[in-house]
């Protein structure tokens, strides 16, 4: 039989399959529990009213909630998935196909992705609702702080969303690439989390490298700047409870920096898996 | 014949170098073999012995150290000889969330299965494989058995020229090698060919044209099972009995001859044979 299929139906059929797989993981369904619980536990977390600060409060908290659990799923999810196909020689059974390595990173990948998607729908909803509520509690109790017009962007929040959702599938990447040589999960999620810190921290060191004197040391701190994209270019939330919404302009060069990187990381990773023996 | 054999190995080599600066091991060591189209072709070799890295080499799972394993004129790391290939592994590890009909559903989309013939295809192949009544059944609550047969329903959904099976009957009840076996050469009446890995040896000897013997990374002998296993000009006579008259009869002929009788045994049936005949009764 002479059969044809387009690599997009691979991709499609590895997606679909890891997000099945990952949508019957414990640790997938304990994060979004956990993520939840935390993002409404914010509500006891206030002792009195503050006004349109609590709003602040409540969002932040919940941002910050989404940050931390996204990341954390997005690092041990991806290694786990990873490697059970690994470790399982499922991944024989696949690459022993006509499906090249390219295809099959780029099906986890975007497998990966709607499980982030996944997460991110229930966490942002719980949000939204309580912020949803207690702004119309204190428009009732403090209408003067709100001159009686509610102003809570909550467009901003499904921005912050895109753009979560958008890091988070850089992280995976990066956990990806890791994994495409790493031997055990263990070490991926370890390495991955260092590649984490340093391209959160990246904002402060850029900082610290601008005083540095010497020419060559400043070129090659600059080159580590290019090598780990800044992942504080997605944070947006600042401006959300007081209702600015992020500039046009500014949102496009996050997801273009953004795309950028996801492309050149996913060309290395696919290199990297492409020399892997099993 | 000047067709393209199945599978061409020439001088092929594999060493691995363990560590950074570790010690260099031989896994497969300068072997050449030919394996024409539609024979079964047997693989047989001790642990360790090198079979797993060639087969893994000839997928392009692996890359050669030395030398070349072509399939159909191809190298194993091209998609178009992986597409004319089927793939069983050794204790095969599958998605256990999926039932068997949505295991040769994936199986067949990455193979490239027109969306139009899957359906009727994986209904052909759990035919097969006597697996159509447990389709529906997740992977989790297979046996061992079924999970062997699925995985070879999984290696031939899409009609693959070449079928490479390792240990294809490992941990199977002897009905099940036997349904395997049965299998195997239902493919290759289809003019498939198949390269069988296995240290079950009664099931290699039943089944297989040629073999080739691998021991520390080299083919120790190969070729047809009547060439191996032959004694010489030494015969096997089957009679239905043998009374004491008749026996002294042969001998005196045997001996006018110049010939003599090695040994006289009373006919015995393998215990695979019993198991099945016993459960096939049930």
């Amino acid at each position: 039989m002479d059969y044809h299929c387009s690599g997009l139906i691979r991709v499609r059929t590895i997606a679909i399959n890891t997000l099945r797989e990952a949508v019957r993981l414990k640790l997938f369904y304990l994060i979004i529990f956990f993520g939840c619980t935390l993002v409404g536990g914010a509500l006891l977390l206030r002792d009195f009213d503050f006004g349109r600060d609590e709003l602040r409060f409540l969002t932040d908290f919940g941002l910050g909630t989404i940050l931390l659990f996204g990341s954390i799923l997005s690092i041990g999810l991806t290694a786990q998935l990873f490697f059970n196909d690994i470790d399982h020689r499922t991944a024989l059974t696949v690459l022993a196909r006509p499906v090249s390595a390219a295809e099959f990173l780029l099906g986890k990948l975007c497998g990966i992705a709607l499980v982030l998607l996944l997460f991110l729908i229930p966490l942002l909803s719980v949000l939204m609702a309580i912020v949803f509520w207690r702004e119309g509690q204190l428009l009732a109790s403090h209408p003067s702080v709100f001159q009686g017009q509610p102003d809570y962007a909550y467009s901003g929040l499904l921005v912050f969303g895109f753009l979560q959702w958008l890091r988070l599938c850089l992280l995976a990447s990066i956990t990806l690439l890791i994994c495409s040589f790493a031997r055990t999960p263990v070490y991926a999620t370890i390495v991955s989390f260092f590649c984490l810190t340093i391209c959160q921290l990246q904002p402060v060191a850029r900082q610290q490298w601008a005083h540095i004197e010497s020419p060559v040391m400043r070129l090659v701190t600059q080159g580590i700047s290019l090598i780990f994209p800044n992942l504080q270019l997605f944070n947006i939330g600042d401006g959300i409870a007081n209702g600015v919404l992020p500039r046009i302009d500014a949102l496009a060069a996050s997801v273009g920096y953004g795309l950028a990187y996801l492309i050149i990381i996913n060309c290395l990773a696919i290199l990297s898996f492409k020399n892997r023996e099993f | 014949m000047t067709s393209t054999p199945a599978v061409q190995i020439t001088n092929l080599g594999k060493t691995y170098i363990l560590g950074l600066m570790g010690p260099r091991v031989v896994a497969v060591d300068a072997i050449s073999l030919s394996i024409h189209s539609g024979e079964i072709f047997g693989l047989l070799g001790p642990n360790g012995s090198g079979k797993s890295t060639t087969l893994k080499i000839l997928l392009g799972l692996l890359r050669p150290s030395a030398g070349t394993a072509k399939i159909f004129g191809k190298t194993g790391d091209t998609r178009g000889a992986r597409a004319n290939i089927g793939y069983l592994p050794e204790s095969p590890h599958f998605y256990r969330f999926l039932t068997g009909r949505e295991l040769l559903e994936f199986y067949g989309r990455l193979s490239g299965v027109p969306a139009e013939h899957l359906d009727k295809r994986v209904k052909e192949v759990l035919f097969i494989v006597k697996l159509e009544h447990s389709a529906n059944r997740t992977l989790a609550s297979y046996s061992k058995g079924m999970l062997q047969r699925i995985g070879l329903a999984s290696a031939i959904i899409h009609d693959p020229a070449l079928i490479i099976l390792d240990e294809p009957t490992a941990g199977m009840d002897p009905e099940g090698v036997n349904d395997v076996g049965d299998i195997i050469l239902e493919l290759k009446r289809r003019d498939k060919t198949i390269i069988l890995c296995s240290h079950a040896l009664t099931e290699v000897e039943k089944l297989c044209d040629r073999v080739a013997i691998m021991h520390r990374g080299r083919i120790l002998c190969e070729g047809t099972l009547d060439t191996l296993l032959s004694h010489g000009s030494e015969v096997q006579l089957h009679l239905s009995a043998l009374p004491q008259s008749l026996e002294s009869a042969i001998r005196d002929l045997v001996g006018r001859h110049g010939q003599q009788i090695i040994n006289i045994n009373a006919w015995r049936d393998t215990l695979d044979q019993v198991y099945l005949r016993a459960t096939k009764k049930e």
